[in-house]
């Protein structure tokens, strides 16, 4: 009996590991082959069908792509644009979920569609007139254009993430706070946000990730200050263009350079994906 | 409860410090030039320096060809200060736009021959013919194929830098593939050779395309190219109607389609065999002797020295149809792309003149842009700097790529040009996926041409 | 029913009626960044598309004013604007519902107990974080006819091969493929949702007698409703407005399979210098999105449940 069942586990697992290995496979090898790219010369690019492991391996690709652009700088100016936004987002992006999730007030449901009809204007349209606003009280070629409305929850997509988790909790635990006394904020800060702390990572590895790859408005906001270029805009000007020959080779050591920092960010942001960390341990 | 209000202000205070921490240390590095956040508020010229941006996409190594002859501008104009603004190619649509709009722009902005057009016809850029006229400047120095190219209305709004030119009259050959094959190493001049030649080359396995003889082109840019081979026109020469669809556009058309479908195996074929798309990327079949024949613009002699040296090639001007006695080998200036350097209307009058001395310096001037083109190793719109003997010690063709730059045509575009390509484009696409034939698309296309030019004129009164 | 379970029914019984006064001031407080962020850098921008529409624009210059023509001409004149509806509706059709089911699945699975689910989450989040430059060139080679790896697989299968880009038929299914790619993201989400289920509601039920799928369909996915929900609205908004991969890797084509709604709009609004005509295409795309949302949302009080 007790055989047979361990059996079924075993087997069991087993296939949901090779499900998983052979998707892996999948996911990984865009990866794999921009890392292999970027250990060649740029004849051995040329080389098709190309070779996964080149030989020789030239590491120095990632030595010398320092040298051939100012990358420390792009990766000062991406960590501002980075910060800016994930505090943005995991502090006031909850604080307007909130509002929505556990609050009433007059028109609640109507801002709330409101809020997601943003979304639906395509930024094509948008993004002649907001930058004229821009340019008139002269926010362009600095980083306010791409800190500030972060700062300002001007995140439907998180604000709605966040609004979702927290109607999920129990309306009773902020209940039985109000009664002992607990204001608004305090129920926030005490009882929601340490209950929705997947939610909150899960919030804080998109906003990394947001920041860190946005290439469309860091270009077109900044485009008069170099100086103040993030990586994603800078890893653009090592593509040529125009009959231009691209600096293949560095441009693949630098993306899998920003990979890194995204893979560390979501190794912290995947340790509080923990379950049943939630509700246990609150009893009435 | 104290451990779950101390989770989020550590951690939250350990990112935002680590972040503060490493940006202050990236921060120490000598290649910032002004501290970041700084407001870059619309520059009120003093009487003494006038601010020039330069809006660009000379990227890579050409950043620092550009930061030389700005510096040497600057010894001449010590008044005049220009900012070198290379910008990424990706969403250089956009971006340009949005440049365009603000209260602010640039005061140079580098612009495609078709965008220059439109924009001249909205009044969003400034004319300079008045300009060149004060300082007597010499146009004539300049390949009339190339100087041709940004006139509007009689106004003249750039002057050209690189060459709009040299970009599909051309043909290039593997010489060793032609070997291989039994063929003379002699690229071919006519049509007829071409179709000779390419059948020769090509090799076709149930998979695709082994080995590419030539491939004349799926696109409504290859399209054009051929038609002016042919002895045809895309408009006509008064500019108020569509001539693609002529006798000639037709035949063209359709040497394009049998071309593709009997040597090449149909379109589908060609569309597999050029995986890399259209970048100047190293792993293009011309690299890797399966491409016998190309019909490259002048970048290919600098991409080929960086690539692959022992290439042996020659070159020739592109084939003309010579089953029509009128038809001759004719290069395109300014249908695609032709850059141009305009001064948007945005720009106060004071700092006008700023900008043309800066565009004069990037374009006419031979130790401006014409110095700028020979560190290239690609050929100058100016005549007399293509005469230098470092192009003839690179390139043994030099002579055949200055006929093929003599004989570019500058091609009468109006501003809606690009909706037209599109259209032609579609139509091209049509035949060469037999949905249509190519009668019939280029029939429908020119209907939608029509219209449209008949709209823009219209408007225009 | 669990103990838990039975206090919240009494709980909601005894829930006190808010003060409405302060409250209201509160409730604005709260989401005022968002509102002024609103007011400030939203309100004017979507406004000006809803005018432009009825102009013609070309986005740097003058707007004259002409009615509803531009809307006639989209609806009624131009030959690609009913060819990118219905890309956009198949691609809609193809990617939303795969990416939903796909990303729920790989979150059930990565949070079951096997070793190794940090490794895994971290390689099917990946691909988002890989620059787009980057995988746009591997995705090509990956659907390459002769070598890609997509056609190797199939001839391993003993499949005939698919001319993937080039083929007219099977460039959107490829739009599809890649979109599956990045469902990393949405599986996070899931994963975030899954971890608010109670273990003691499993365990409870284990008690009872339910069995696996009993559990999945009883406890698990009714409590994930709001996340499904959530990932269902968020993925029509982004699956209605796609752009990046067809501008970069098809352009469109081949024979427009590939031209999705937004390339559409890109191409008038940028390429063409129509603004104007590109604000209606935007303003219908708008109404479209508005009232799908509209209609989820409302269906939503039948089957999305928060506790």
């Amino acid at each position: 009996m007790l055989n047979s069942i361990r059996l079924q586990n075993v087997v069991r697992r087993l296939s949901i590991h090779t499900v998983l290995l052979a998707g892996s496979l999948i996911m990984v090898i865009p990866l794999l082959w921009t890392l292999s790219t970027s250990l060649k010369t740029q004849q051995q690019i040329a080389i098709w069908p190309p070779e996964w492991i080149p030989n020789p391996v030239k590491w120095s690709n990632y030595i010398e792509v320092f040298g051939a652009a100012p990358v420390m700088l792009w990766i000062r100016n991406s960590l501002v644009i980075v910060a800016a936004n994930v505090f943005g987002s995991v502090v006031t992006c909850s604080l307007v979920a909130y509002g929505f999730a556990r609050m009433r007030f007059p028109g609640r449901d109507a801002l709330f569609i409101l809020l997601l009809s943003t979304l639906m204007m395509p930024y094509i349209v948008r993004l002649i007139p907001l930058y004229v606003f821009y340019s008139q009280i002269g926010w362009l070629n600095t980083f306010l254009p791409v800190t500030v409305p972060q700062l300002l929850a001007r995140n439907p997509f998180f604000i709605f993430l966040l609004r979702q988790f927290f109607k999920g909790i129990p309306f009773e635990l902020s209940d039985a706070a109000r009664i002992d006394g607990c204001g608004e904020f305090g129920i926030w800060w005490r009882i929601i946000l340490p209950l929705s702390k997947p939610a909150l990572a899960a919030v804080a590895i998109f906003a990394f990730r947001d920041a860190w790859d946005n290439f469309l408005a860091p270009l077109i906001y900044m485009a008069g200050a170099p100086h103040l270029r993030p990586l994603a805009v800078g890893l653009y000007t090592l593509r040529g263009g125009g009959g231009q020959l691209p600096d293949t080779n560095y441009l693949m050591a630098l993306s899998t350079l920003m990979v890194i920092p995204m893979l560390i960010m979501f190794a912290m942001g995947q340790r509080y994906f923990i379950r049943g960390v939630t509700l246990s341990g609150i009893k009435g | 409860m104290s451990n779950r209000r101390s989770f989020g202000r550590s951690t939250l205070l350990a990112a935002l410090a680590l972040a503060l921490l490493l940006g202050t240390l990236a921060g120490c590095v000598p290649a910032a030039p002004a501290p970041a956040g700084e407001a870059a508020a619309p520059a009120a010229p003093s009487a003494e320096t006038i601010k020039v941006r330069f809006w660009n996409h000379w990227l890579a190594a050409r950043v620092e060809l550009i930061d030389q002859i700005i510096a040497d501008f600057e010894q001449d104009f010590p008044n005049i200060d220009v900012e070198n603004l290379g910008q990424p190619w990706d969403r250089r649509e956009e971006n340009m736009f949005a440049a365009l709009a603000s209260n602010d722009p640039p005061e140079v902005v580098m612009a495609t021959r078709a965008e220059l057009l439109k924009l001249a016809n909205d009044g969003l850029i400034v004319p300079i013919t008045d300009m060149v006229e004060e300082q007597g400047l010499d146009l004539d120095k300049f390949y009339p194929g190339e100087i041709g190219n940004f006139y509007w209305e009689g106004e003249l709004y750039s002057m050209p830098m690189p060459t709009g030119g040299g970009i599909s009259g051309m043909i290039l050959i593997n010489k060793d593939m032609f070997e291989a094959a039994g063929l003379d190493p002699v690229p071919p001049t006519t049509w007829q050779e071409l179709w000779d030649a390419g059948k020769a080359l090509t090799v076709i396995d149930d998979k695709g395309i082994v080995q590419i003889g030539a491939n004349v082109g799926t696109s409504a840019t290859s399209f054009f190219a051929w038609l002016y081979t042919n002895n045809g026109q895309i408009y006509s020469d008064d500019l108020r109607s569509v001539g693609f669809n002529s006798p000639e556009g037709i035949e063209t058309l359709q040497w394009m389609v049998d071309y593709t479908n009997e040597i090449n195996g149909g379109v589908q074929n060609v569309l597999d065999f050029y995986v890399t798309g259209q970048e100047a990327n190293e792993a293009q079949p011309w690299y890797n002797d399966i491409e016998a024949m190309i019909f490259p613009n002048v970048s290919i002699f600098f991409h080929m020295q960086t690539i692959k040296p022992e290439l042996q090639w020659d070159l020739g001007l592109r084939p003309y149809n010579a089953n029509n006695p009128d038809a001759e080998s004719h290069g395109l200036s300014g249908e695609e792309f032709a850059w141009g350097y305009v001064i948007p209307a945005g720009v106060p009058e004071e700092k006008r003149e700023a900008a043309f001395e800066w565009i004069k310096k990037i374009t006419y001037e031979e130790d401006g842009g014409g110095w700028f083109m020979i560190q290239q190793s690609r050929p100058s719109p100016i005549r007399s700097v293509n005469e230098d003997p470092s192009f003839y010690e690179a390139n043994p063709a030099w002579d055949t790529v200055l006929a093929s730059l003599e004989s570019d045509v500058s091609v009468q575009i109006f501003p809606e040009h690009v909706r037209v390509r599109d259209i032609v484009e579609q139509a091209v696409q049509a035949a060469m996926f037999g949905d249509m034939t190519p009668e019939e698309a280029l029939n429908d296309a020119a209907e939608q041409a029509q219209a449209i030019m008949d709209e823009f004129w219209s408007a225009q009164e | 029913m669990t103990a838990q379970s039975a206090g919240m029914g009494r709980a909601a019984a005894a829930r006190p009626q808010p003060r409405v006064r302060a409250k209201d001031l509160l409730g604005f407080v709260f989401i005022a960044p968002w509102l002024i962020s609103f007011l400030a850098f939203d309100l004017m921008p979507i406004l000006s598309g809803f005018y432009h529409s009825f102009t013609n624009w070309n986005a740097l210059g003058i707007a004259e004013f002409i009615g509803w023509a531009n809307y006639e001409e989209a609806l009624t004149r131009d030959p690609l604007f009913w060819v990118s509806v219905n890309r956009t509706l198949y691609f809609i059709a193809g990617s939303v519902p795969l990416g939903i089911f796909a990303a729920f699945t790989l979150a059930l699975l990565l949070n079951a107990n096997i070793r190794g689910t940090g490794f895994y989450r971290t390689v099917y989040y990946l691909p988002s974080v890989v620059p787009t430059v980057a995988a746009v060139i591997v995705w090509i080679f990956i659907f390459e006819t002769r070598r890609g790896i997509l056609n190797f697989g199939l001839e391993l299968l003993g499949l005939p091969t698919i001319r993937w880009l080039s083929d007219p038929n099977w460039a959107m299914p490829a739009l599809i493929i890649m979109s599956l790619w990045t469902i990393g993201a949405a599986m996070i989400i899931f994963l975030a949702g899954l971890q608010g289920i109670p273990q003691e509601l499993y365990e409870a039920a284990e008690v009872d007698g339910a069995n696996g799928p009993q559990r999945l369909f009883g406890i698990t996915v009714p409590l994930m409703t709001p996340t499904i929900f959530f990932n269902l609205i968020m993925g029509l908004v982004a699956a209605f407005q796609a752009f990046n991969n067809a501008f970069i890797m098809t352009a469109g084509g081949p024979r427009n399979a590939t031209l999705l709604y937004m390339l559409h709009l890109y191409n008038n609004a940028f390429r063409y210098f129509r603004m104007g005509y590109a604000s209606a295409l935007a303003v219908m795309l708008f109404i479209v999105v508005f009232g799908i949302t509209i209609l989820v949302y409302r269906s939503s009080d039948r089957w999305v449940y928060y506790s």
